[in-house]
């Protein structure tokens, strides 16, 4: 079987639509059944750590952020580069609709981080290699936003934000191997190929918390993909067909939505 | 390690978690408040484009073009056109960077 005719499958934005909406409400509840075990886990369950004392609980949403942070913008340069050499609508698009959220772990991997590193190293902020790759990465996401916003997320932000995508990738093995690199005030990874050198029960809690990471940022992503396809096929027959008869067949988020107030333009 | 069995032993203890209260329940907080802000922002833009759809405004014309007023798109920019509610052009020539140089 060829594998471009499923690869493709799925490039024209209506048939992209459909999948995201499909997915919305499952991925939400997914991410509510890892959460809640993870939480427990985090904050009920698992005893104090020997060293760090209570405050190593922080660890249960900073690894999350941090990770997502990285993967997110790891799925962003897939789908640019995807978008670049086949000239898929559908892969820009998925780019666009994921940045946002990368943005927020990114953001929330430094404020956590913060946040640890206070009680202690005793400072908010030190300029380690793995801090400031990090940094350099929420810039990128900042960046990418920017990029879009200045095309008002027109098609002709495609490439721009695509290229930037892809430069931007080279970030990510300096944040990983930063740790290695130099000698950075900011630990190793905890988990590797060989083993994972803390408790079982802990590791669970972190595994959960970062699956509903997971399925949370699928389920923003694909309602964001379905928002930027309305915007910009907003002039096709499928969409109105979709949009048209609102009171019957409300399947575009926007004619879901509740209508906006007066000073909602 | 009991799965079913808290760590604490009383609830002020669970908040104050050793002496890192103020460190681990700001952590949780921002999180919850930063993805209930995302989707939150998400709501905010599907009933905006819900009232553009209504309006049978195309969603990606810029707000000012929908207002009647010129666009300051990056298409719109560097045009000659006057804009009505900004500063008249200056003759040609006499822009910026154009002509009378000191």
């Amino acid at each position: 079987m060829s594998l471009e005719p499923t690869l493709f499958h799925f490039a024209p934005p209506k048939r992209l639509h459909a999948l995201a909406g499909r997915w919305v409400r499952p991925c939400l509840w997914l991410a509510l059944a890892m959460l809640l075990p993870g939480l427990w886990l985090a904050l009920v369950a698992t005893p104090a750590d020997a060293v760090q004392g209570e405050g190593y609980r922080i660890l249960y949403v900073h690894v999350p952020a941090a990770w997502m942070s990285m993967w997110i913008y790891a799925v962003i340069a897939f789908w640019s580069f995807i978008g670049l050499v086949w000239r898929t609508r559908a892969s820009h698009l998925m780019a666009h609709a994921l940045a946002p959220t990368g943005a927020v772990f990114a953001l929330l991997s430094l404020v956590t981080g913060a946040l640890w590193g206070k009680p202690m190293w005793g400072a908010w902020w030190v300029w380690d290699a793995r801090l400031t790759t990090s940094l350099l990465l929420l810039f990128l996401y900042l960046g990418y936003l920017a990029l879009l916003r200045a095309h008002e997320g027109r098609a002709s932000a495609d490439r721009p934000c695509a290229v930037l995508g892809l430069l931007g990738a080279l970030n990510l093995p300096l944040i990983y191997f930063s740790v290695h690199w130099w000698n950075t005030l900011h630990q190793g990874a905890s988990i590797t190929a060989s083993g994972a050198t803390m408790p079982g029960a802990t590791l669970a809690g972190l595994l959960l918390m970062t699956a509903a990471a997971w399925a949370w940022t699928f389920a923003v992503s694909f309602k964001r993909v379905q928002l930027l396809i309305e915007e910009r096929e907003a002039h096709t027959r499928w969409l109105h067909s979709l949009q048209g008869d609102t009171p019957n067949a409300p399947h575009s988020i926007a004619a879901r939505a509740q209508p906006a107030s007066a000073g909602g333009l | 390690m009991n799965a079913l069995t808290p760590w604490f032993t009383d609830f002020s203890a669970f908040l104050q978690m050793g002496k890192h209260g103020v460190y681990v329940w700001p952590a949780f907080g921002v999180s919850a408040l930063a993805l209930a802000w995302e989707w939150w922002g998400q709501a905010r833009q599907a009933r905006r484009l819900r009232a553009l759809t209504v309006a049978g405004v195309s969603p990606l014309t810029p707000l000012r073009q929908a207002q009647g007023r010129p666009s300051l798109s990056p298409e719109g920019r560097g045009s000659n056109t006057a804009l009505p509610d900004l500063l008249p052009l200056p003759p040609a020539g006499e822009g910026r960077g154009e002509g009378k140089a000191p």
